[in-house]
């Protein structure tokens, strides 16, 4: 038992100790991952765009018939602030499970510590997601919404997206290396948490048990966030129960992640 | 003495599972079936400090197993092993490039996976540069270099960057020989400045010119370790033994398949039946007298209307070497083509083949050799004689004139 406990301590030790190899890791992977396209880095802005262009136009345009808005806020704004966090959630549930494989080299070849692999992919993508989350900021301005007080809480929350995501990449991109179907898996399930995640619809629209059943799912948690931060104006803390529940199920994640990571820590060599 | 690397009782076991995601099924259910394979199996080692040994044994014996564990790329199963030094290791050649990073991202790449300071390669890049001599390539992908290209900045890298132990394997059987040469000579020097590499090459004569220790892996043991010498000799023996086996296997494969008669024939076209020889006063048997006529009767059924099928036939020594082959081309070789029953014989006069087992093939074309319908393989008949007439395979008439 005790060492159940023990297994993530020693995935962080690793981390904390390598921490500069990290950064420069987290660089390089950003610099591979947008080089060899001529748009280069704007991509990774773009692309983000193009989806809330087309949710936009199929939601509140098709279906909602440009309505009013449930919200009480124009809907493209309520939109961008809960997608915001889902794009990057979404992008490193798979780039994050798929970081050992990707990064084969490292662990066949080369003498690397293998825990700080999927620290560094995850991390890597975090830029991308500050640069969208300031993009993001500008655009509410000119919608006119001006930064508050609350934008401050974005810290926390991207603390808690890193610690979360990478926390999840434990598991995940342990199982990856293991079998090819842990990664179809892995994106089949990301596209059905895209519409099981109340992004394009609203919490509101669930009643009772089912309520419960969306809220359990973390990745709301980043959603309303975001949006309590960007349109609702809400602390983190004022919600400290759905806070608690969060950091509870991460610590579980964490747990069963830290044990299979390490259990197949020394064989990931052998079978990349 | 002073040890550089130093293994005691290491065994490295694969599981193989027979699904792959079984391995994750194993870490919650500790019944799940596998099998082991013994990678290594109880090796005990001590590699004092400045040696150069080249490491021996065929494809798959656990040499690069072996040599991963060394480097700390992968864990043993059970046993320790201790190393004293920093390892530089160029792993099957490639030893750990990023394929979408360019030459020089990829020096400065290795240069933090090993944990040193951007100043420290900084020093060294223009020596690695220098070494690997690979032009603008370098500052390309590395997924666009060549095999010999790859080989090259790797090695450039691994002993540019100041290792007490040197591990080499399989990397310079790629490169040309001006790059071999190199790469021996920067060698060379590594033993000369008391460092430690360890070598694996399956060119045997770079081994024995540059090793002053061999160890010999056999499935996953170590057969032996000492002198370059000894060992070499030893091994030599062992392959050269693998290699009568391999050819004596060989020929037995090759005899079984000549003894019997196999019947290659389309039979929805042409069955073909009872191939006999047959001496001439029709009885059957496969002995001849030297001298005498020969003939073979074959009965065949055409089942489908065919036009102008040939006969030909084909007859070999008992090594298989052609002695004579009927022309395929002649006008006079057409057999009868209608559907239906048919018998052919045919005669092969005044055999003047000497004593000995032959062989005899036969085959029937159309006329375009479109369809090529074999028939009899090497069917076996013998010639006897009373006298001796020569030696060979043929009889020559000849004349003495004196």
């Amino acid at each position: 038992m005790i060492r159940f406990l023990k297994n993530p301590f020693i995935l962080i030790k690793e981390n904390i100790v390598n921490t500069g190899r990290t950064f420069e890791m987290s660089f390089k992977e950003l610099e591979k991952r947008y080089s060899g396209a001529a748009l280069g880095a704007v991509w990774a802005m773009v692309k983000p765009m193009l989806f809330i262009a087309v949710y936009w136009f199929a939601i509140d345009v098709g279906i909602r018939g440009g309505g009013d808005d449930v919200t009480g806020y124009p809907f493209i704004l309520w939109l961008i602030s809960g997608i915001i966090p889902w794009f990057f959630i979404s992008e490193t549930l798979v780039y994050g499970g798929t970081s050992l494989r990707q990064n084969k080299h490292l662990i066949t070849k080369l003498v690397y510590p293998i825990s700080t692999i999927p620290t560094f992919r995850v991390l890597s993508q975090m830029y991308v997601h500050l640069a969208m989350t300031i993009v993001t900021m500008v655009l509410f301005i000119f919608a006119g919404v001006y930064p508050t007080v609350y934008y401050f809480q974005l810290i926390y929350y991207n603390v808690a997206l890193f610690i979360f995501m990478t926390v999840v990449s434990w598991t995940t991109s342990a199982l990856v290396v293991v079998s090819r179907d842990f990664e179809h898996l892995l994106k089949s399930v990301t596209q059905m948490l895209f519409w099981l995640t109340p992004i394009l619809w609203h919490l509101s629209n669930v009643k009772g048990f089912l309520k419960l059943v969306i809220m359990a799912n973390p990745i709301y948690y980043f959603v309303k966030g975001y949006r309590d931060t960007f349109l609702t104006q809400e602390w983190f803390f004022e919600n400290w129960h759905y806070s608690l529940y969060f950091w509870g199920l991460t610590i579980v994640i964490a747990l069963i992640g830290a044990f299979i990571f390490n259990k197949l820590k020394n064989e990931l060599a052998d079978i990349l | 003495m002073e040890y550089s690397v130093s293994i005691k009782n290491l065994t490295k076991i694969y599981k193989i599972y027979e699904k792959s995601w079984h391995r994750a099924k194993h870490i919650f259910f500790r019944n799940t079936k596998y099998k082991k394979f013994y990678a290594l199996k109880n090796i005990t080692i001590d590699i004092p400090k400045g040696e150069a040994v080249g490491v021996l044994g065929k494809n798959g014996a656990g040499k690069s197993t072996l040599l991963k564990i060394i480097t700390g790329v992968t864990t043993p199963t059970s046993g320790s092993i201790e190393v004293n030094g920093k390892i530089s290791a160029l792993l099957e050649l490639t030893s750990g490039f990023d394929s979408e990073l360019t030459g020089i991202e990829n020096i400065y790449l290795k240069a933090l996976t090993m944990g040193m300071q951007k100043k420290e390669m900084d020093s060294q890049l223009q020596d690695i540069i220098e070494f690997a001599d690979i032009g603008d390539h370098i500052h390309q992908p590395v997924r666009t270099y060549s095999s010999g290209m790859k080989a090259r900045l790797g090695f450039a890298i691994s002993v540019n960057v100041d290792p007490d132990i040197l591990i080499v394997d399989e990397a310079l059987s790629v490169g040309d020989d001006i790059f071999k040469l190199k790469c021996i000579e920067r060698m060379e020097q590594f033993k000369e400045q008391g460092k430690t590499i360890l070598f694996v090459s399956h060119s045997l004569f770079t081994v024995k010119s540059f090793c002053n220790k061999c160890m010999w892996i056999k499935d996953g043991e170590l057969v032996s370790y000492g002198d370059t010498g000894e060992i070499m000799l030893q091994y030599e023996n062992y392959l050269k033994e693998e290699r009568a086996k391999e050819k004596k296997q060989k020929r037995l494969e090759a005899k079984e398949s000549n003894t019997d008669i196999q019947i290659m024939e389309k039979k929805e076209i042409v069955e073909f039946k009872n191939f006999k020889f047959r001496h001439g006063n029709g009885e059957e048997n496969n002995k001849f007298l030297f001298g005498e006529d020969v003939f073979y009767t074959v009965e065949y059924e055409v089942k489908k209307p065919m036009k102008n099928l040939k006969w030909s036939f084909t007859l070999r020594d008992a090594e298989t070497t052609e002695i004579f082959g009927s022309d395929k081309r002649s006008d006079k070789h057409y057999i009868k083509s209608e559907v239906g029953k048919h018998s052919l014989r045919v005669t092969l006069k005044e055999l003047k083949l000497l004593p000995g087992k032959y062989l005899l093939s036969g085959e029937v074309r159309d006329d375009h050799g479109a369809l090529h319908i074999g028939y009899a393989n090497r069917v076996p008949f013998v010639v006897e004689g009373k006298d001796f007439v020569g030696t060979g395979i043929n009889y020559i008439d000849h004349e003495y004139e004196n």
